[in-house]
């Protein structure tokens, strides 16, 4: 029955967001997205639809110098886990350079391609993996996860990791590139709570990744915002500010490239 | 019968009906005409998606400045094309309805995704946004095996070149599973199995339009053994039928999965093949795609004019029109249930068969409705009718 209530009350509140629709308030097809600067992975975002020029009009096409991607995870079964295939990871197929930032070039043909989920850095909890934030008191505190949730990652070929927050996974493998650079490949994230048996703590959690691609450095840390259970999109948009305050910054080169105009993290969600 | 053109529905078609409100003044104005989802010669190699769009109805145009929301609350049709995301600039493909993938190491591909343009005219002139905030379904259809016998929701072919003259299409024939192959397709707490027999399987519910119409989303299809064990090699046909609730017939598919240790690329072969071969328009398919109980022209299912009509909904008849004219939530002569988008509950009771001019009377318009009020209406009976797994509002 709260299930049921549940899906009504969802389908209300769509309504009530749909009656306040203005053009570019709903997400569009947003994707982390993989490139390379002086033989080195980078990662920014982009808008894959206007992109590929069916986006919002007036969307912006080009990449976004952004590191920190939310998801929502959906809630299935019993006991409840969480569930993600976002962020995608995009990269640019040949002919679209245009739209990464000046400097910046489109990844090697064929090219294996591969994750790795590492610990936070610079983070406020030491030896994390995961960080986690009840979503409460205004500003993002972060700490470890409350009641031994864990994530499984997966990829393709069968790779996959756990992720029981104080530990790293490496290779979880995604789709290669194709002859021409491009790929659009999405891992599966799935939290569950403790020992699989009781359901996560609702609130934020947060993975720390890395990007390799074969033949190139492995990218600087980029970051998953999860959202479990709050559906709150401000605090969703306050707990991924938080986080990129863990991250590295862009290089300066990419920044000169684009011209500082693609900093902004609005529109992040993947 | 989709052979009204927009001038003869003007003079005395669909369009020429009493209006009945503004939902029914935008759903009388319904075509059911457009292009027939036919064997395309355009390609699609590299990441295409399932693209998912309404094919545009009498009248409508490309709003000026992007969205405009009275563009969805009309009942029209679905239709699939592709978008090629492994290409600059990502190209849209239209009309597509064969799809290739292979599987990798584990037997497991996440593509073809699902997706769908939100801005009318953008990608095609006839195309326009799916409805805000509606749940976007998958179901198993079958197929017959090239060598006869009972229609399969799963086949096989072993990709050999029996000739020896070189792969082509002369060389694919399709098979029942050669042992206890299936596909199971998987969404977040959903999972739903292509056991190689020969009912049609209800599915998936795979994500909900956003409240522009956009949709991209990827799920999981897993071949396996139902015993255990690996796959046969070969390719692997599902015929796949995409739905939405307030659609009258869905928009069908076929997906075709190559597994790892055959060449790469004997998929092209087979697309080729099914798209020539197998491929069919609606009333011709040997599917009752708008489960009325009738199958295609040659079954006399009324809503078909010929067997290349591309929809066995019929513009001129009330309760096979794909419109809900009376505005009671429920449209049409159905005569079973199927599918997960769970369409068929929505059935008119009052619709004794598709024939049946007075079952589905005309609306009167509702006093008091605004314009806003008759579209929030529609979209909550639309909203209604996603019994299933409405998880993503």
């Amino acid at each position: 029955m709260f299930q049921s209530c549940l899906r009504i009350s969802k389908h209300f509140a769509a309504l009530a967001a749909f009656l306040a629709f203005a053009p570019g308030a709903s997400a569009q097809h947003n994707d982390a997205l993989v490139f390379q600067n002086g033989g080195k992975v980078e990662l920014g975002q982009i808008d894959v639809d206007c992109f590929g020029g069916v986006g919002a009009p007036g969307c912006n096409p080009n990449a976004i110098l952004n590191t920190v991607y939310e998801g929502e995870l959906l809630e299935a079964g019993t006991p409840v886990t969480g569930n993600a295939d976002e962020p995608g990871f995009f990269a640019i197929p040949s002919g679209g350079e245009a739209s990464l930032p000046g400097g910046a070039s489109i990844l090697p043909g064929n090219a294996d391609h591969s994750i790795n989920l590492i610990l936070a850095p610079n983070s406020p909890v030491a030896g994390a993996s995961v960080l986690f934030w009840d979503g409460t008191g205004g500003s993002a505190s972060w700490s470890a996860m409350p009641n031994n949730e864990y994530f499984v990652i997966s990829g393709i070929n069968a790779t996959s990791g756990t992720l029981n927050g104080t530990n790293e996974v490496t290779g979880i493998e995604l789709n290669p590139t194709a002859a021409n650079g491009s790929f659009d490949t999405h891992p599966d994230f799935q939290l569950f709570g403790n020992g699989g048996a009781v359901d996560p703590s609702i609130g934020f959690y947060a993975l720390f990744g890395q990007t390799n691609i074969a033949g190139l450095t492995s990218s600087d840390a980029w970051a998953a915002v999860f959202d479990f259970g709050v559906e709150n999109e401000p605090l969703h948009e306050i707990a991924a500010d938080s986080v990129a305050g863990f991250l590295p910054e862009p290089s300066v080169s990419l920044m000169m490239g684009i011209g500082l105009l693609g900093l902004t993290r609005a529109g992040r969600r993947s | 019968m989709s052979r009204l053109t927009v001038t003869e529905r003007a003079a005395g078609g669909a369009g020429n009906r009493a209006p009945g409100g503004f939902v029914a003044g935008l759903t009388s104005a319904l075509l059911l005409c457009g292009p027939a989802l036919q064997a395309s010669a355009q390609d699609c190699d590299a990441h295409c998606d399932f693209m998912l769009q309404r094919i545009m109805i009498a009248g409508e145009t490309c709003a000026a400045g992007g969205f405009d929301p009275s563009q969805t609350s009309a009942y029209s049709r679905l239709t699939s094309g592709a978008r090629d995301f492994g290409t600059f600039p990502i190209s849209t493909l239209y009309p597509i309805n064969v799809f290739d993938k292979r599987l990798d190491g584990a037997y497991v591909s996440v593509d073809p995704g699902f997706s769908s343009v939100p801005f009318p005219c953008n990608a095609e002139p006839t195309l326009a946004p799916l409805p805000p905030l509606r749940g976007l379904y998958i179901d198993f259809l079958t197929t017959p095996p090239t060598g006869g016998g009972p229609s399969r929701n799963l086949l096989h072919w072993d990709g050999v070149d029996d000739d020896l003259n070189g792969l082509d299409e002369n060389d694919v024939v399709w098979s029942p599973v050669p042992l206890d192959e299936i596909i199971r397709i998987e969404e977040v707490g959903e999972i739903a199995t292509a056991d190689g027999g020969s009912s049609e399987i209800p599915g998936i519910h795979v994500q909900d339009t956003t409240a522009t119409g956009n949709i991209h989303d990827h799920i999981k299809f897993s071949l396996r053994r139902s015993g255990g064990g690996l796959a046969s090699p070969g390719l692997y046909l599902l015929h796949l039928d995409l739905t939405m609730p307030g659609f009258a017939e869905g928009a069908p598919i076929f997906a075709i999965y190559e597994t790892p240790g055959i060449a790469v690329d004997t998929k092209v072969v087979a697309r080729n093949q099914v798209e020539n071969q197998i491929s069919q328009p609606l009333c011709n398919d040997g599917i009752d795609n708008d489960r009325d109980g009738l199958t295609d022209y040659a079954g006399g299912d009324p809503g078909c004019s010929d067997p290349n009509d591309p929809s066995e909904k019929a513009a001129d008849l009330a309760c096979d029109d794909g419109i809900d004219n009376d505005l009671d939530g429920k449209i049409d002569f159905r005569s079973v249930n199927f599918g997960a988008a769970d369409l068929y509950a929505t059935r008119d009771v009052q619709c004794g068969s598709p024939s049946d001019l007075s079952g589905e009377a005309l609306a009167p318009a509702v006093p008091g409705l605004t314009p806003l009020g008759a579209l929030a209406l529609s979209i909550l009976l639309a909203a209604t009718g996603q019994r299933f797994n409405s998880r993503r509002a």
